[in-house]
């Protein structure tokens, strides 16, 4: 046996690197100066669309949480002469998909059509971003919805985790505050409210375009023109401030009757444009973002069977870098879990990684990044994401180069730098046995 | 699910109104001399590879008294073959910069893993492996049972929706093992070891009872001699017929009420035992999947007399899983308004359904649903992932390949007069199961009562 298992991995070593050419980007420029980057796909006749606005949920004014997340919920309930139910029934007549939608720091919106409903939707997505109606039905139908789910936010583990930690995390700044509407907010937010957000954010500078589909460079400058040319210039929405997560002492606990604890953890992180970003990346592979061959699965789940789940995520958010992860365990193994995580975290900053390590990340890094340009849909979205960061066209063929560019001494760097300190945020919610809150 | 996988389960639930297409995926099939059917959708669009191993046993599948093991199975088909020690499947596959997971329905069990084209030959190897070499240790099986247990607390146990989810199944079936939770009882999953696990494998886990699936940058001859080489050999055995239970004919109402702490928004919940597309009445499946989309789409009747305007509720939507291998249910579902009771909003959920079934739906509702659907088939062959997990889905419940490219052409011939006979076979309230989510009784609420009476 062990020696078949000798041959198993020889041939499996002896597999060449994996080359991939990615897809062939065009810059698009419209004559009213409208950017979209283009990849073009005969194969399936549909279009689908990314576009990205700088300014999401942490330009809700204090006491307005969840102003641009409703916006963006509106901004399909209606425009120029339909009404919600009217606009809607149109999108449908062409089996068109159009959804805004609203994270920390952007507006999205994704379109998803068929060829030849191409031109309806372009034109309802005109209507969409330069009169959008906001009237009374949507906007009660809306709020009440989004009563509900505040209510349903109020006992559901998860958001109560991630309330409590991100307003630990980031007090008195906008990533602090709740993205969603809250019962105390949802009052506060009228039609006008709406309406200034959306004209505030629904502009050309702060805006990025990504399109894959069955289309030439001349149809999309067409369609860009009649549909985002009409935007104003400048977007008149603030960034909040570059903001370091604050830890805490102890571990918060919010006491909840469960049969699990959910544990979140985490600290400082990276911003996107760190020269140490891809370093970081690598690192989180190996300590919890690699699934199944990260060390706090190895550790947590494998040996012990203390979880389902646990992970460790890098966020770099425009005005913070945030690392963070979760677990959920029965609460009677809390404790123990939250022990193995910390010790984790100690090693990797001590010890660093093994040359194994990195080089198993390194492979699974680079080697899935491709996997990940399937579908036209996601292909649009990575276009969007790319510009939004300030990254160039050449940045998917670069991406291997930029990981296999990771030493183990930066390794070792940056495990100090993130986790030397030992300090970490950790909320708990549940009825933990051994966290001392 | 051996990880959170979502995604794939929120895929599933968007094909099951709308299976792949015809002359969309085209796919190639053929079968292997021990059984083994194979399928190729091919996409060309990138190097990559779809890989999936779709074996025809799930939960309802397992003896009575032993909910959860084929779950547990598909946990332990990571716990190592002769070449493969435990745990190191995934991380081979992660060292080629592939991706791997799992999952467990009640009628299929599948194992899949993402790759660059030219890693096909690795995977298929390890996953023919396992097919007829899986060797697990004691000391693997053990700890990998309380992975379990906190897989089920982590989706069930935790939230109280989803714990009254597992009764209304429960109440749906009398007989039939669909009203068994995929994951299992808590008591019954406590109870299984290795060996039932392993008897399980031996019992269902043949090239015979399985479907290969890829889809993705390969070629027929390419996929054809790869599956010989490595499917090829494993010999065929006996498995056996899958004959379950079969349910009674329903004749009472059956109404839950579950009360929880936890619960701070009301749900209602409505199902009624429906054909699938291979199950009881089946020519009425294609129409219940039209119907579905008719309820419960942006501008539909659900949406149009139940949320908008100063209508009762927050939310409220249908769903209906056609493809089962067994009779399947249609599902409505709906929250109040806060404020508004879910007493009124069940009033006027069935005051929507006695319209429908008094005059049916109009043309204009019905050429609406069909271009959405057919639509739907188009933008599925944008998805690897999906494509393969449409023909899974399908081969696993009884429905041919045939069946499943014909779907466009069986949407675009539903008439009116089909809807209507559809609705009034399956949504007779007599035999239907409600269900009320609700808070717990305020303290205050119950001193009243109990000085009341």
């Amino acid at each position: 046996m062990k020696q078949a298992l000798r041959v198993f991995f020889l041939l499996v070593l002896l597999l060449p690197g994996i080359a991939f050419a990615g897809p062939r980007i065009e810059r698009v420029t419209s004559a009213s100066g409208i950017e979209a980057w283009l990849v073009r796909e005969p194969k399936i006749p549909m279009l689908a669309l990314q576009a990205m606005w700088r300014g999401g949920t942490a330009s809700d004014p204090e006491g307005q949480q969840g102003r641009a997340a409703l916006a963006a919920d509106l901004l399909t309930e209606g425009a120029g002469d339909l009404d919600a139910e009217a606009f809607q029934s149109a999108l449908r007549d062409g089996a068109i998909s159009l959804d805004f939608d609203a994270s920390r720091d952007y507006l999205s919106l994704s379109l998803r059509v068929l060829n030849d409903q191409r031109q309806r939707a372009f034109d309802l997505l005109a209507q969409a971003l330069t009169a959008p109606r906001f009237d009374d039905e949507p906007i009660a139908r809306v709020k009440a919805q989004a009563e509900a789910a505040a209510r349903r936010a109020l006992n559901n583990p998860g958001s109560m985790v991630n309330r409590r930690f991100l307003a630990t995390a980031f007090p008195n700044h906008a990533y602090g505050r709740e993205s969603s509407p809250t019962l105390e907010s949802l009052p506060n937010l009228q039609r006008a409210d709406f309406a200034a957000y959306s004209r505030a954010v629904l502009a050309r500078k702060n805006l990025v375009i990504g399109v894959v589909g069955d289309i030439s460079p001349d149809e999309l400058r067409k369609l860009l023109d009649a549909s985002f040319g009409k935007l104003p210039a400048e977007s008149s929405l603030v960034q909040p401030p570059v903001i370091v997560p604050k830890t805490t002492a102890k571990p918060l606990i919010v006491s909840y009757d469960n049969p699990q604890s959910m544990v979140v953890f985490g600290g400082p992180g990276l911003l996107r444009d760190d020269p140490d970003y891809y370093v970081a990346t690598v690192l989180n592979y190996v300590l919890g973002g690699g699934g199944f061959n990260s060390r706090l699965t190895e550790e947590i789940r494998e040996k012990r069977g203390l979880v389902y789940s646990v992970g460790t995520q890098l966020h770099p958010m425009l005005s913070a870098g945030l690392f963070m992860g979760s677990l959920s365990t029965r609460n009677d193994q809390a404790g123990q879990a939250l022990a193995l995580v910390r010790e984790a975290f100690a090693r990797i900053a001590q010890e660093g990684i093994t040359d194994q390590e990195l080089a198993d990340a390194k492979a699974y890094l680079t080697g899935s990044f491709p996997l990940r340009l399937t579908s036209n849909g996601a292909i649009a979205g990575m276009l969007a994401a790319m510009q939004a960061s300030n990254l160039g066209p050449d940045y998917i063929d670069r991406y291997a180069e930029y990981i296999e560019a990771v030493r183990i001494e930066d390794i070792r760097r940056v495990a100090q730098r993130l986790f030397a300190s030992g300090d970490l945020l950790v909320v708990v919610v549940g009825k933990p046995a051994g966290i001392d809150g | 699910m051996r990880l959170l996988l979502m995604a794939c389960l929120s895929l599933l639930a968007a094909f099951a109104g709308m299976p792949a297409a015809a002359q969309v995926f085209n796919p190639t099939r053929f079968t292997l001399g021990n059984g083994l059917d194979v399928v190729l959708i091919e996409d060309h669009r990138a190097p990559v590879v779809q890989h999936m191993v779709w074996y025809r046993v799930g939960a309802a599948d397992e003896m009575p008294g032993e909910s959860g093991v084929a779950h547990y199975l598909e946990h332990l088909m990571f716990k190592g073959t002769p070449n493969v020690p435990s745990g190191e499947f995934s991380k081979i596959v992660a060292r080629q910069g592939g991706r791997d997971n799992a999952f467990t329905s009640a009628d299929y069990t599948g194992y899949f893993q993402t790759v660059a084209r030219d890693r096909l030959d690795l995977v298929m190897r390890m996953e023919a492996e396992r097919m007829h070499r899986l060797t697990v240790s004691e000391a693997d099986a053990r700890p990998e049972l309380q992975v379990v247990l906190e897989e089920r607390l982590s989706r069930t146990d935790n939230s109280p929706r989803a714990q009254f989810g597992e009764q209304l199944d429960a109440a749906q079936y009398l007989s039939h093992p669909y009203g068994r939770p995929i994951i299992g009882w808590a008591h019954e999953i406590k109870a299984l070891n290795l060996e039932k696990a392993m008897a399980f494998y031996r019992t269902h886990y043949a090239p015979n009872n399985a479907i290969l699936i890829v889809a993705g940058d390969v070629s027929p001859a390419e996929l054809k001699s790869l599956a010989e080489k490595h499917y090829g050999l494993i010999p065929m055995r006996p498995v056996p017929p899958r004959l379950r239970p079969q349910e009674p004919p329903q004749l009472a109402e059956r109404r839950l009420v579950m009360r929880d702490a936890r619960v701070t928004q009301p749900s209602l919940s409505r199902s009624y035992l429906a054909p699938s597309r291979t199950a009881g009445e089946k020519q009425h499946s294609v129409p219940l999947s039209v119907l579905s989309e008719i309820l419960s789409n942006s501008t539909g009747r659900l949406h149009r007399r139940l949320v908008a305007g100063d209508g009762p509720a927050a939310g409220a939507g249908s769903y209906y899983q056609s493809l089962a291998l067994d009779q399947t249910t249609f599902n409505l579902s709906a929250s109040p308004k806060p404020g508004r009771s879910i007493e009124e909003v069940e009033t006027a959920l069935d005051a929507v359904l006695a319209d429908l079934l008094a005059e049916g739906v109009s043309e204009f509702e019905l050429a609406q649903a069909k271009n959405v659907m057919r639509a739907g088939a188009i933008f599925a062959r944008d998805s690897l992932f999906g494509a393969a997990q449409t023909f899974g889905a399908a081969l696993t419940t009884g429905l041919s390949v045939d069946a499943v490219e014909d779907w466009p052409n069986l949407v675009r011939a539903v008439t009116r007069e089909q809807v209507l006979a559809a609705a009034r076979s399956v949504l007779d309230k007599r035999r239907s199961v409600t269900g009320h989510l609700l808070p717990e009784e305020k303290q205050a609420d119950a001193k009243k009562q109990e000085t009341a009476q």
